[in-house]
């Protein structure tokens, strides 16, 4: 009996290795995030997965991109120095700012990639 | 020269280095007192603030650990166990703990589409497609109330539903525009086991633009729409 139970709680720990702290990422991303900074899409794959299905990010290539605007090309810097100091991020890189020139006033969409640190690791 | 002239001379030497030196004090007090004190100060400011956020950092790390449920499990209730990872599929009841917690942070559902189950050595994984749609707040809500179903806490197992892990997220501009977003997850649910004790075969036909949603299982279907839902079981599941 105990030894099943042990194997139960083996398959459950198993299970809970490969969960990521989604709404304290989430929440953490929205702290940093400088005003005036507008987020379109938000794209994140957790590090690891129990479904061998489904395909993950490669090690070391970003499993998180964010797509956004702002009215000015600081503060989409400002983003990413922020998004920087993040525990549960690495590698984070603004991969581009282009100018709206047609529009007014002028804004920058931005594009930022980042790692999502596997569940236990620190940097 | 007589000794008189001397000593006034020596004395105006003297109070002239007194001044110079008291000049010099002034001028080092003022310039403590103007420059260094207040940097002094900057510093022993910017040093706490340091320890604040080592501190914050330090909770975070400690919260997102617990959420994570990285905590070594020495404890656990076997009705704990049975109710985070059950013996079998009960897709009508997982359902049943989606929608409830939808309901309670108050998103909309659009779609739930099950996947092909995947075997691991313990356990079988139930993947699961949602889509819904919400506020930012909402939807980390929902993600929140999703993790918070098990939990460990200091080393003990708390389950008040079903395991579930979120593989992936992806938010994008809601039909109504922002700041409602349209959520899709990738959700892995688990049944413990080796395969083919469990439920097995999931199909699924979603109907997105009644904002209706049927899921149908094994003896078991599902139906929600708008937030509200209701489930038949029909055997099985």
């Amino acid at each position: 009996m105990a030894s099943l139970e042990s194997e139960r709680i083996s398959a459950v720990s198993s299970a809970l290795s490969y969960r990521v702290p989604w709404s304290n990422i989430l929440g953490q991303i929205a702290l940093v995030m400088p005003s005036g900074v507008k987020l379109t899409t938000l794209t994140a794959t957790a590090p690891v997965t129990a479904n061998s299905q489904l395909t993950l990010s490669a090690p070391g290539v970003a499993n998180l991109s964010i797509a956004g605007w702002t009215y000015s090309e600081e503060s989409a810097v400002l983003l990413v120095t922020r998004l920087k100091i993040l525990p549960a991020l690495a590698n984070v890189t603004l991969v581009s700012t282009t100018i709206n020139a047609g529009v007014s006033p002028v804004t920058y969409n931005f594009s930022v990639t980042a790692n999502i640190r596997a569940p236990g690791v620190t940097s | 020269m007589s000794p008189a002239p001397r000593m006034k001379k020596a004395s105006s030497v003297a109070v002239r280095l007194a001044v110079v030196l008291g000049g010099l004090i002034l001028l080092a007090a003022a310039g403590y007192f103007l420059l260094v004190a207040p940097k002094k100060n900057e510093a022993k400011s910017l040093n706490q603030q340091i320890v604040q956020l080592d501190q914050q950092i330090s909770e975070q790390k400690a919260q997102a650990t617990q959420a994570a449920g990285l905590s070594k499990i020495l404890v656990a209730d076997y009705n704990k166990l049975q109710s985070a990872m059950p013996n079998e599929a009960k897709m009508d009841e997982l359902y049943l703990q989606l929608y409830t917690i939808a309901k309670d942070t108050g998103v909309e559902f659009n779609s739930l589409q099950p996947g092909t189950v995947v075997a691991a050595s313990a356990y079988q994984v139930l993947p699961l497609a949602v889509t819904f749609q919400g506020s930012f707040a909402q939807l980390s809500d929902f993600l929140y109330r999703l993790q918070s179903l098990v939990l460990v806490d200091n080393h003990k197992l708390s389950a008040k539903g079903r395991l579930f892990t979120v593989d992936q997220v992806s938010f994008a501009e809601g039909d109504k525009g922002f700041p409602q977003l349209r959520a899709t997850l990738e959700i892995d649910a688990f049944v413990y086991g080796p395969p083919g004790g469990a439920a097995t075969s999931t199909t699924a036909s979603t109907t997105p633009a009644t904002g209706a949603t049927t899921v149908s299982t094994t003896g078991t279907t599902t139906t929600s729409s708008s937030g509200g839902s209701t489930t038949s079981a029909t055997g099985g599941g």
